[in-house]
């Protein structure tokens, strides 16, 4: 017996270091590391150049052998007027312009394996965005190659996440050096830096030391303790470790101050220019305002592998890399003077880039291939934080509101017939913003007001405990969906809303003292609830209206008629007329009277009421 | 004090009358308010009565919008969301309110409303300057025979205010991108200003009818002098009218915040009796500063 279980344990044991690696669709945590990174760099704040040194490792977690390496550069998008980037952003991102006088790139100077055989780096696009290098041996399945890369980065002026500001007194080191692309399904999946993209990249290790001039406060993606170590030379080395995560950014500034408080486990740190004080204050307000709830709704911080976030406030001048994501740091855009409490810019920005702790850096989706993946989501949970923290609110002055959930809305409205699935590339600027944040955001709304909260939590929680660490594609979430709510709901939220640009118009066409006609029109059909209410009847009746009538006819003395009466469907191109009565109200008329009165009272006093 | 008493008796015929001794207390000035209501009463009826007007053809004109829930929900919750979606909806369906009649006729109703206010200021600053209370028609005449001379210190305040407000504002814009501190400073300082202004302009009108000046530099002359000597009078007059109008802000603002848009009757009371309150600390501010002006 003890000789066969002894036997049994050695074959399973062989088979086991035999078979592929098991597939990256599902949770593993703590994940294997794919693409690791050990790089030496030093910044020069003068001429805004860095150069490195980097030990790049990639595991090939997959069945298929991989026959050469690809790498993005993405900094080379800056380098001219010319590049791809440029021609389709025309030159400007979020407001921010491209300064030609200060241009960006990298430039890999040698790339050579660890036996120190030199490989030949060959551009895959015009712009060089994306190089690959051909390997002697295919990397088999379970196997790991380790590059050694001498680059250098010139970083330009601000504008589109990445680079310098505040005459050089400002860094941010966004996508500043060689990183790997993603292999999967047999093929690497990278494409050239588009404006629209984000990025896509592998969970690994970070080990990074950066050397910066000795007054130089630095920020930095981490999930461990940092070191720092003065030199000789007027300059100091920060070491930095990030486990777990699939980029690493840093930020340096000798004007940063910081503010710090524990939260739920995670010391929070908040680096900001003394003149932004108050702003880092309602930054830091909001991030651990939101965090416990994120931690609640969907999953603990890096699943609890991630005991550090650090906000980045980023200058006046540097607002182009205000309002991004990346593992354990997020930046915040700068607004120029104090803002009034009563606008909400600051907090709603600070709980949306938190909530990309969750999706992006953690359930880390493919932000060129299916951007809304994680925009949606997050923006989702960005109206959740927003509801529980301040009402919903964006705006809430002087009695006026408006919700972050209503902006949305609007831009949707605008442009409804744009379905969510496309590469960030397939859009142009209006369609992206809302193929990518407004539409996803209000179906998932919609969903979660047509399913319940209970049932919606058990969804996210679900989904992001089972793709934590990995990569998932809507499909899985599809599958998700399906498990946990209903087919149905599943069905017209993909086939009609991620893969169709269908809308919907359910409305009262008519009501009179014998009946009321209700219609819809549209592609997109979601089932509902209308809420009538009957002369002489003191309680409202309900009637469900399905997919499978367009028309709706309602007898019976109708006074009012409410069609999706608690407002689960958000994506009604047309709320107004959702609702009618068959008779003005004169109550409500008496009440525009006596508040008109009020009006024109002051309007004809002017400045004589005084 | 004597020429008014004069005035008082040729506007009345020549009849004689009992003379009463002139006030020398501040309060008694401003008691005239309330024992002399006509102008309290006139300034709150002539411009409620073409308010009314204005808001019953805005009620009306908006009552067939009331079909929709979603209207009443913009005036109660004041959500520029749903603003958005009826103005959305009002717009593809190309309906025009007829409420927004109202519109065309607002403008000239308003300059209306000014010259008849500037009128009824020459009736007022008379009638708590006289002796005795004012004939009708004596408070008509007085209305007519100041209405050029305080027209001319509105205009005339309304460009000096305009160029000190705008001079501020730009100031303080320039300021504030030098140092933030510096801009408030400097925007607090315009509007302690364009107040002072504001408040000179003011008694100027009142000395103009209380000394009988139709010059009005004259006028203006005298009002500085005035608010000279009787600074801290005037600055209580002022300052207390600011606090209270303050005040009753607050707690109209309150009221109107809680009471929804469907309970019309204790809104309307709310809000006319605020209207009434305000008009006058208004009226309390000129029973003083003719009070002051005629030496208290």
């Amino acid at each position: 017996m003890k000789t066969r279980i002894n036997l049994l344990a050695l074959l399973c044991c062989v088979g086991l270091l035999g078979l592929p690696a098991p597939s990256l669709g599902r949770a593993t945590v703590p994940p294997p590391d794919v693409a690791s990174y050990d790089i030496t760099a030093t910044y020069d704040p003068e001429t805004h150049t860095l150069t490195g040194q980097q030990t790049a490792v990639y595991h090939n977690r997959t069945a298929a052998p991989i026959p050469n390496l690809v790498f993005h550069l993405y900094l080379n998008a800056f380098r001219n007027t010319e590049t791809l980037w440029m021609r389709e952003s025309d030159m400007g991102m979020r407001g921010y312009g491209f300064d030609p006088n200060a241009p960006g790139w990298t430039r890999i100077d040698q790339l050579s394996l660890a036996d120190g055989t030199v490989l030949t780096v060959k551009a895959l696009d015009d712009d060089e965005t994306l190089v690959e290098v051909t390997l002697p041996q295919p990397v088999a399945p379970g196997e790991s190659i380790s590059v050694d890369i001498a680059f250098t980065a010139q970083f330009p002026k601000v504008f589109a996440r990445t680079g310098w500001a505040d005459s050089g007194d400002f860094i941010f080191g966004g996508q500043w050096f060689p990183k790997f692309g993603v292999w999967e399904s047999g093929a690497w999946n990278a494409y050239p830096f588009h404006a629209n993209s984000e990025f896509y990249a592998d969970f690994g290790r970070y080990d990074v030391a950066l050397t910066l001039p000795q007054d130089w406060i630095v920020a930095a993606t981490s999930t461990a303790t940092s070191g720092v170590v003065a030199n000789s030379d007027g300059t100091a080395t920060h070491t930095f470790v990030a486990e777990h995560v699939i980029d690493f950014v840093w930020s340096a500034s000798p004007e940063f101050r910081e503010m710090t408080r524990e939260v739920e486990g995670v010391d929070v740190r908040v680096v900001y220019y003394p003149r932004q004080r108050a702003m880092a204050r309602r930054a830091l307000e909001a991030t651990t305002g939101a965090l416990p709830l994120y931690n609640a709704w969907f999953g603990t911080y890096g699943k609890g592998l991630y005991p550090q976030l650090t906000v980045v406030i980023v200058p006046p001048d540097a607002g182009g890399a205000g309002g991004m994501e990346y593992p354990t740091l997020f930046t915040v855009g700068a607004l120029g003077g104090p803002m009034p409490a009563c606008l909400r810019l600051i907090e709603v920005e600070t709980v949306h880039e938190l909530g990309h702790q969750w999706f992006q850096s953690v359930v880390a989706t493919n932000e060129a291939e299916e951007p809304w993946l994680d925009e949606g989501f997050t923006d989702y949970a960005t109206v959740r934080a927003t509801n529980a923290l301040y009402d919903g609110n964006l705006v809430d002055c002087a009695g006026w509101t408006f919700s972050y959930l209503a902006m949305h809305r609007m831009q949707y409205v605008m442009f409804p017939d744009t379905p969510m699935a496309g590469a960030a590339w397939d859009f142009d600027s209006m369609q992206y913003g809302i193929a990518t944040y407004s539409k996803p955001l209000l179906a998932l709304i919609t969903v979660e007001r047509t399913v319940g909260e209970t049932a919606m939590q058990q969804f996210l929680s679900t989904y992001f405990d089972r793709y934590a660490f990995a990569h998932p594609r809507a499909e899985d979430l599809r599958a998700v969906m399906e498990e946990i709510l209903d087919a149905e709901v599943a069905a017209w939220f993909f086939d009609q809303l991620v893969h169709d640009d269908g809308v919907l118009d359910a409305h009262v066409v008519a009501i009179d003292a014998e009946q009321a006609t209700l219609e819809r029109d549209g592609d997109l059909c979601i089932p509902t609830t209308v809420r009538v209410t009957h002369d002489g009847r003191h309680t409202p009746e309900t009637i469900a209206w399905s997919c499978d009538q367009p028309t709706l006819t309602i007898d019976g003395a109708p006074r009012m008629v409410e069609i999706d009466p608690n407002g689960a469907i958000v994506l009604d191109q047309d709320l107004a007329n959702n609702r009618l009565r068959r008779a003005p109200d004169p109550v409500t008329g008496l009440g525009i009277l006596v508040r008109g009165l009020r009006f024109w009272q002051d309007f004809l006093w002017g400045g004589a009421v005084w | 004090m004597v020429e008014i008493e004069k005035r008082d008796r040729r506007i009345e015929n020549g009849e004689s009358r009992i003379e009463t001794p002139a006030p020398t207390s501040l309060g008694a000035y401003l008691r005239r308010i309330v024992q002399r209501p006509r102008a309290w009463a006139l300034s709150y009826l002539v411009t409620t009565l073409p308010a009314l007007g204005l808001a019953l053809l805005t009620a009306l004109g908006w009552l067939p919008l009331t079909r929709y829930p979603i209207f009443s929900q913009i005036l109660e919750t004041r959500s520029l969301g749903a603003l958005f979606d009826f103005a959305m909806a009002e717009m593809k369906n190309a309906r025009v309110p007829w409420g927004t009649l109202a519109l065309l006729f607002a403008l000239p109703a308003w300059v209306v409303a000014r010259l008849f206010w500037t009128w009824l200021e020459g009736g007022t600053l008379a009638e708590y300057a006289a002796a005795q209370t004012l004939s009708w028609r004596a408070f008509a005449q007085a209305g007519w025979r100041w209405f050029g001379v305080l027209l001319a210190l509105n205009l005339a305040g309304a460009v000096l205010l305009g160029v000190i407000g705008g001079a501020a504002l730009l100031l303080a814009a320039f300021a504030y991108m030098l140092a933030p501190a510096l801009g408030w400073a400097i925007a607090g300082v315009g509007l302690a200003l364009a107040g002072l202004f504001a408040t000179w302009i003011e008694v100027a009108r009142a000395a103009a009818v209380t000394q009988n000046e139709r010059r009005i530099f004259r006028a203006l002359g005298s009002a500085a002098s005035a608010m000279a000597k009787q600074a801290l009078l005037l600055a209580g007059l002022v300052g207390g009218g600011l606090a209270l109008y303050g005040l009753l802000f607050l707690v109209h603002r309150w009221f109107m915040d809680i009471l929804p848009l469907h309970w019309w009757l204790p809104t309307l009371v709310i809000q006319q009796a605020y209207t009434l309150l305000r008009l006058g600390i208004r009226l309390t501010r000129q029973a003083g500063q003719v009070g002051l002006l005629l030496n208290v």
